[in-house]
C-alpha cells in the first residue's frame, strides 16, 4: 500500500516532494476554483519523470467554462510523461474524454464524489433504518451482506461498464465498515484508495468558507481555505470540520482499522494536507506516515 | 417550449397540480414494507402509497394532458437492490408513467438492460455541468439533463444553447445549499427513542394521519439552515472562539423574477421542488409559475411585474424570501450580491438586515424556520 500525499497548490507540492511519501497527487478534487494555472502545472511537470515518486492528477467537477483548463492540463501531462499517470476525476465529462482514448498515457480513476457510500450519512442511516422490515434483514441481519457497507461500485453492471471505459480504480472515504467490501473489488483487479481519517459529509458549490470571507465566487476566490478551516458542532450531527467548500467528519485511525484496511488490499492511503489535518510540511507528512506505519505493526 | 414540472406525493396532489397548469409532474411510490426509505430520493412519506395510486395519478394527470415522471433517483445502486429496483420500475411503467428520472449510473444501466423504452431524465444528482458530461450521459440513453440547482443563469443558458439533449432547471423550493447526491446530512426524522427527543412531537411530514408516530420532527428542518457552533482553526491548528451561525446556509428558494429569462433562453423545463410539501404548496406554486410562464411567453413584462408584486403582498413568507435575497439565480456572494437589486421591487420592499460574519454579509438568518414551515402548510 502506497502512502500518497494530495497537494492542492505549489507550496504543498514542494513539501510533498521532499517527504518520504511514495506518491503525490496534484490538484483539488472538491473545488473548481482551486484549479491550477499553467505555470503551477509546469512545476508539476518538471518533476514528473525523474523525482522517483509516482504521480497523479486530480480534478473536481467542472462547469463548462472551466472545462478547457483541465483539457489543457491533460494534454500537457500526456505529452510530458513517459509512464502512465493516474487521473482521479470527479467529473463524468473528464471520464468521457479519457474513455475515448484522447489521452492514451492517462489512466482514469473515479474520485470520491462519484462514489456513494451510505455510511457517510450523519446521523447514521443504519440507526434510522434499524426498525425497517425486509430492509432490516439486509441492514442488520446480514442477509446477502450489509447494504449500508456497500458502495455504488457493488453493482456488477456498473463495475463492468466502468472497466470497459478504462477505469482502473476508485477512491473512498475513511469508512472502515466498507473496507471489507472493497476486498472483492480489489481481487477482481479494481484498485482502490482510501482517504486517511476523512469522510465527506457534504459538498457545496456556493462555498461557505468563501462566503464567510466575502470572496466574489464563482468569478474568483483568493482561497482563504488554504490557511483556515472550521470546526462545527451540532447536537444532531456531532463534531464536523469545514475545509473550503466541504464538510468532513474526521477520525483518528485505530490499529484495528489499519489491520482491516491492510487486509482489504487497498492500493493507496491518501494523506490530505491543510489546516484541518494539521499537515503542512514535509516533516508533518513524515510523522504522519511513521505513526500510521507503527499502528499497522500493532 | 418551457414546461412546468411539479412535485406530487398524493393522488390529490396529482389532480391539483395538473389542474393548476403543470405540464409534467414527478412522483415516487413507497416500497412495500418500508416506512422511511424509498427509491425515489425522498423519504417514504413523500411518495404515493402504492402502484394503484400511481395508476390513478397517471389517469388524472393524463386527462389534463400532463405527463408523469417517475422518480427512481436514489443516487445509489447495488446488487442487493436489483430485485427491488426492477420491480419498482416494472410496476410503475405498468401503472402508466411517461418518463423516468434516474440518479445512478447503475440504475441507468439496469434500465437499458431491461429494454425500457421511455424517455430517461438524468437527475441533478449526476451533477453534469459541462457538455462532455452530457455526451457521456447521452451515450447511456439519457434524453434530458436536470441541471444542478447551483447552476448559474449563464451556465444554464450556455448548456441550453449547446446541449444535444433537453435541459431542465430548478426554480422553486428547497434549493438546498449542498451539491445534490453529495450531501449526507440526513434530512431525516430522529427516532423518538433517542434522547433528548423522546418528548418531541410527531413529525408532521413523516407521520401521516393514523400512521406510526415514532419519528419526531427534530430534523424535518433542513440541516444546512441550522445554526452551528462554529470555530475558526488557524494554520497552526489553534481553535478560535465559538460563533453560533448558520454557516452552511446558502439556501435558495424562489425564481419568480427569473421566469421570463428562463423562458427566453428556451430552457426545456422548470422544476418546482416540494415532494414533501403540502398539496396546497404544490398547487399554489404550480399556478403562480404557470401564470408567469404565460406572461413570459406573451413577452408581457408588466403582467409579470404586477403578478410578482401581488404575490409579495399576499404572501408574507415570499416577502421574507425576497428581502433575504433567497433567489436561485441571484449572485452568490461579494459586492455583486450586496448590490444586487431585487427585481420587480416596489417601495414596500426593503432588504432585511443580515448577520455580519467575518467579512461577509450573506448569512441571513431571518425567517429560516418560517421558510421551512411554509412548505408544510
Amino acid at each position: 500500500m502506497d502512502f500518497t500525499v494530495q497537494a492542492e497548490h505549489p507550496p504543498a507540492l514542494r513539501q510533498a516532494l521532499q517527504s518520504n511519501c511514495d506518491a503525490v497527487r496534484y490538484g483539488a478534487d472538491l473545488c473548481e476554483l482551486k484549479l491550477l494555472n499553467d505555470g503551477q502545472m509546469r512545476e508539476f511537470l518538471k518533476n514528473l519523470n525523474d523525482s522517483g515518486k509516482s504521480f497523479g492528477y486530480v480534478c473536481p467537477r467542472l462547469p463548462q467554462q472551466l472545462f478547457p483548463i483541465v483539457e489543457r492540463h491533460l494534454a500537457m501531462i500526456n505529452d510530458e510523461t513517459i509512464k502512465p499517470i493516474k487521473v482521479i476525476t470527479n467529473d463524468w465529462g473528464v471520464l468521457n474524454q479519457l474513455a475515448e482514448g484522447k489521452y492514451p498515457k492517462l489512466v482514469p480513476y473515479l474520485g470520491r464524489q462519484l462514489i456513494s457510500i451510505p455510511h457517510r450519512g450523519r446521523p447514521s442511516m443504519a440507526d434510522l433504518m434499524g426498525g425497517e422490515s425486509w430492509f432490516k434483514r439486509m441492514a442488520v441481519e446480514k442477509v446477502g451482506g450489509l447494504i449500508f457497507d456497500k458502495t455504488n461500485l457493488h453493482f456488477k453492471p456498473t463495475l463492468k461498464f466502468l472497466k470497459e471505459q478504462g477505469v482502473r480504480g476508485a477512491e473512498i472515504d475513511w469508512v472502515p465498515k466498507t473496507f471489507g467490501e472493497m476486498k472483492e473489488l480489489a481481487a477482481g483487479g479494481f484498485q482502490f484508495s482510501v482517504h486517511l481519517g476523512l469522510v465527506i459529509v457534504a459538498v457545496v458549490r456556493r462555498c461557505h468558507t468563501a462566503r464567510y470571507f466575502d470572496e466574489p465566487i464563482p468569478h474568483s476566490c483568493s482561497k482563504p481555505c488554504f490557511k483556515t478551516a472550521f470546526l462545527l458542532k451540532h447536537e444532531i450531527f456531532g463534531e464536523l470540520y469545514m475545509d473550503g467548500n466541504t464538510i468532513f467528519a474526521l477520525y483518528e485511525p485505530t490499529a484495528k482499522e489499519m489491520r482491516q484496511l491492510t487486509a482489504s488490499k487497498a492500493s493507496e492511503l491518501v494523506i490530505t494536507m491543510g489546516s484541518m489535518t494539521k499537515i503542512q510540511t514535509s516533516e508533518d507528512i513524515n510523522q504522519r506516515i511513521a505513526s500510521i506505519k507503527s499502528l499497522m505493526k500493532l | 417550449m418551457t414546461k412546468i414540472i411539479s412535485p406530487v406525493k398524493s393522488v390529490e396532489g396529482a389532480a391539483r397540480v395538473s389542474a393548476a397548469g403543470a405540464d409534467e409532474l414527478y412522483v415516487g411510490v413507497r416500497l412495500s414494507g418500508l416506512r422511511f426509505m424509498s427509491y425515489s430520493g425522498r423519504k417514504a412519506a413523500c411518495c404515493l402509497n402504492d402502484y394503484d395510486e400511481l395508476a390513478e395519478a397517471c389517469r388524472l394527470a393524463h386527462s389534463y394532458g400532463t405527463e408523469v415522471n417517475l422518480t427512481a433517483n436514489l443516487p445509489f445502486m447495488s446488487d442487493l437492490l436489483t430485485p427491488v429496483v426492477k420491480s419498482y420500475l416494472k410496476n410503475s411503467i405498468a401503472a402508466g408513467v411517461d418518463a423516468l428520472i434516474i440518479a445512478d449510473m447503475g440504475t441507468l444501466l439496469l434500465v437499458r438492460d431491461m429494454g425500457i423504452d421511455l424517455p430517461i431524465y438524468a437527475s441533478s444528482y449526476f451533477v453534469a455541468r459541462n457538455l462532455e458530461s452530457i455526451y457521456f450521459l447521452q451515450k447511456l440513453g439519457v434524453t434530458r439533463l436536470i441541471c444542478s440547482p447551483d447552476s448559474t443563469l449563464d451556465e444554464i443558458r450556455d448548456l441550453v444553447e449547446r446541449s444535444p439533449i433537453e435541459v431542465e432547471a430548478f426554480v422553486h423550493g428547497e434549493g438546498c445549499s449542498n451539491v445534490g447526491g453529495n450531501c449526507y446530512l440526513l434530512h431525516s426524522q430522529r427516532p423518538k427513542q433517542y434522547a433528548p427527543y423522546d418528548d418531541a412531537p410527531a413529525s408532521p411530514i413523516a407521520s401521516q394521519p393514523g400512521e406510526d408516530t415514532s419519528l419526531v420532527s427534530i430534523s424535518d428542518r433542513i440541516p444546512c439552515l441550522f445554526d452551528y457552533e462554529t470555530h475558526r482553526l488557524t494554520e497552526d491548528g489553534e481553535v478560535g472562539p465559538p460563533e453560533n451561525i448558520p454557516i452552511m446556509d446558502s439556501f435558495s428558494f424562489c425564481s419568480f423574477c427569473f421566469v421570463h429569462e428562463l423562458v427566453e433562453m428556451k430552457v426545456g423545463g422548470m422544476k418546482i421542488v416540494g415532494r414533501c410539501a403540502s398539496e396546497d404548496f404544490q398547487e399554489r406554486t404550480t399556478r403562480h409559475y404557470r401564470q408567469l410562464v404565460d406572461f413570459a411567453k406573451a413577452r408581457d413584462l408588466e403582467g409579470t411585474k404586477e403578478e410578482i408584486q401581488t404575490l409579495r403582498r399576499q404572501s408574507p413568507e415570499l416577502m421574507k424570501l425576497c428581502t433575504n435575497k433567497r433567489c436561485y439565480y441571484a449572485p452568490w456572494s461579494g459586492a455583486e450580491r450586496e448590490t444586487f437589486e431585487i427585481p420587480f421591487a416596489d417601495k414596500k420592499l426593503r432588504v432585511l438586515p443580515v448577520i455580519q460574519v467575518g467579512a461577509a454579509k450573506t448569512f441571513s438568518t431571518v425567517a429560516n424556520e418560517e421558510l421551512q414551515d411554509s412548505r408544510v402548510r
